[in-house]
């Protein structure tokens, strides 16, 4: 997957995000820096996030995964 | 106080605290990236199982550690603490869940429910400084009631706070439980899946 997909992967995945919590969320969003989406948001966003993307994550990576990015770079790793 | 509770969820218990956990203690408030929203206390051992002692003498106080159940890892702290009885209320915080852990749901669908089910109180609060969004986005998702903002409640290196309290009663968290818990089951039945 070249940049460009890349790019488009992590606006989608920011729309993703933004949907749950109900405010815009850039690519450069991050649950450190981003309030709303605390521990129970992120339960939403993970599940979400994997029914989107078709993937499984595993038990440290739904708690490694904290930003647009993240998500991003586990979805190319498929 | 040295009670004796320990409280089964799914994924996660919630177990008496003890001396043996004093470097978790530690351990846990160092790593935590938000640490600057917490009550200051010395990062040692020596301090931490002189808290510990301090609090054990406490009638009201029940502070718990947060273990996954299929290998008893310690991955979180919380408490129960100046329960009036009389009253029926309660404070719950001391609460820090590891970042690498998925325990925050189910610790406080346990803790809470241990308050109301358990002890039988009518009401249990939080107090949460102000500036630490995240936490109060947290008690506002879960439904917790916004109750008066606490003017000058913390002080963290020589810093006052004010703290935002979130209120649930017994009625309330009827209501809310099975939301949290809901989700909660679905944090759980992955975690004991990958057993």
């Amino acid at each position: 997957m070249g940049m460009k997909d890349r790019s488009i992967l992590e606006l989608e995945i920011a729309k993703l995000v933004s949907d749950i919590l109900g405010e815009t969320v850039g690519i450069e969003g991050a649950r450190d820096t981003v309030p709303s989406w605390d521990s129970l948001r992120h339960v939403e966003v993970i599940f979400s996030f994997e029914e989107a993307y078709g993937l499984r994550l595993t038990e440290s990576e739904m708690a490694s995964l904290r930003s647009v990015k993240d998500l991003a770079e586990r979805t190319m790793k498929g | 106080m040295r009670h004796s509770y320990q409280l089964e969820g799914e994924a996660y218990r919630l177990r008496p605290i003890g001396d043996a956990d004093a470097d978790f203690i530690v351990a846990l408030r160092g790593q935590d990236i938000r640490a600057r929203f917490l009550n200051r206390i010395s990062l040692s051992v020596e301090s931490q199982l002189e808290w510990l002692s301090a609090y054990y003498g406490r009638e009201n106080d029940y502070y718990f550690v947060v273990e996954k159940k299929r290998d008893n890892t310690p991955e979180g702290l919380i408490s129960l603490y100046d329960v009036d009885v009389r009253v029926g209320r309660a404070e719950w915080g001391r609460w820090i869940v590891a970042p690498a852990s998925m325990a925050a749901l189910e610790s406080v669908t346990l803790l809470l429910d241990f308050a109301f089910t358990r002890l039988g109180l009518a009401e249990v609060y939080s107090n949460t400084i102000a500036g630490n969004a995240a936490v109060n986005s947290f008690h506002d998702g879960c439904g917790f009631r916004r109750g008066a903002l606490q003017r000058g409640r913390f002080k963290i290196d020589d810093q006052v706070h004010d703290a935002i309290r979130h209120e649930c009663t017994g009625d309330e968290w009827k209501e809310i439980k099975p939301h949290l818990a809901t989700k909660a089951l679905r944090i759980a039945k992955r975690i004991n899946s990958h057993a």
